[in-house]
């Protein structure tokens, strides 16, 4: 029973990352896009939590870690980028 | 027991998170689609991370799920103000217009090398 939902809840995730993913092709403009990855990202971390669920093991504890550092620094580079600067 | 609290706290987080995505595809413009991903998806992961602190409850879990927890707390909705900051600058469209729209007076007054009549960077909503 446990086992099954982990596995509905990870399929539902992945089709959230779609979601974003047409989002992110769709546009219309770079903002939407960059947060089309963001969304995504968040999603592809729920997911690993509950691979590690899942699979019975929390090793993958560090690459939640770094991606959730990655995608912030992401979307923070982004964001100086197509503003042009970062602060007031 | 637990594995029945596990069980909720997970569909609830994939819930949440799964809305938020949809949220992101579906809302009309973008400064509704900021909303999505900043609130639903950060609560949703706070799920998941507690499923998985009552999954295994050693000390090495614990701390890490802490510490990502506080992390995307602070970060995610943190990085996606300062997108929005942006876009908001660059003048991308509202579905409807905003009103009051006090920041746009912040704006015109603290920042006078920003052009008042800019043009949006792109096409607009779709």
């Amino acid at each position: 029973m446990k086992e099954f939902v982990i596995l509905a809840a990870i399929v539902a995730l992945l089709v959230g990352v779609v979601l974003s993913g047409v989002r992110m092709i769709i546009g219309p403009t770079i903002y939407d896009r960059v947060l089309a990855f963001d969304t995504a990202g968040l999603d592809v971390i729920g997911a690993i939590l509950l691979v590690e669920i899942l699979f019975d093991t929390g090793v993958f504890m560090d690459v939640v870690l770094v991606i959730a550092l990655l995608g912030f620094l992401g979307t923070i580079t982004l964001t100086a980028y197509l503003e042009g600067r970062l602060g007031d | 027991m637990t594995d029945l609290l596990i069980m909720m706290a997970t569909i609830l987080g994939t819930f949440l998170m799964v809305v938020a995505s949809l949220g992101v595809l579906r809302l009309p413009d973008f400064f509704h689609r900021v909303h999505p991903p900043a609130k639903s998806s950060t609560l949703g992961l706070m799920f998941l991370l507690i499923a998985l602190v009552m999954e295994f409850p050693d000390v090495e879990t614990i701390t890490k799920g802490v510490l990502a927890f506080l992390f995307l707390a602070i970060t995610a909705p943190a990085a996606i103000h300062l997108l929005t900051r942006a876009a908001y600058r660059q003048g991308i469209p509202c579905a409807s217009e905003p009103r009051p729209d006090d920041y746009r007076k912040f704006v015109d007054r603290h920042h006078d090398d920003l052009d008042p009549d800019r043009k949006p960077v792109d096409a607009g909503h779709d």
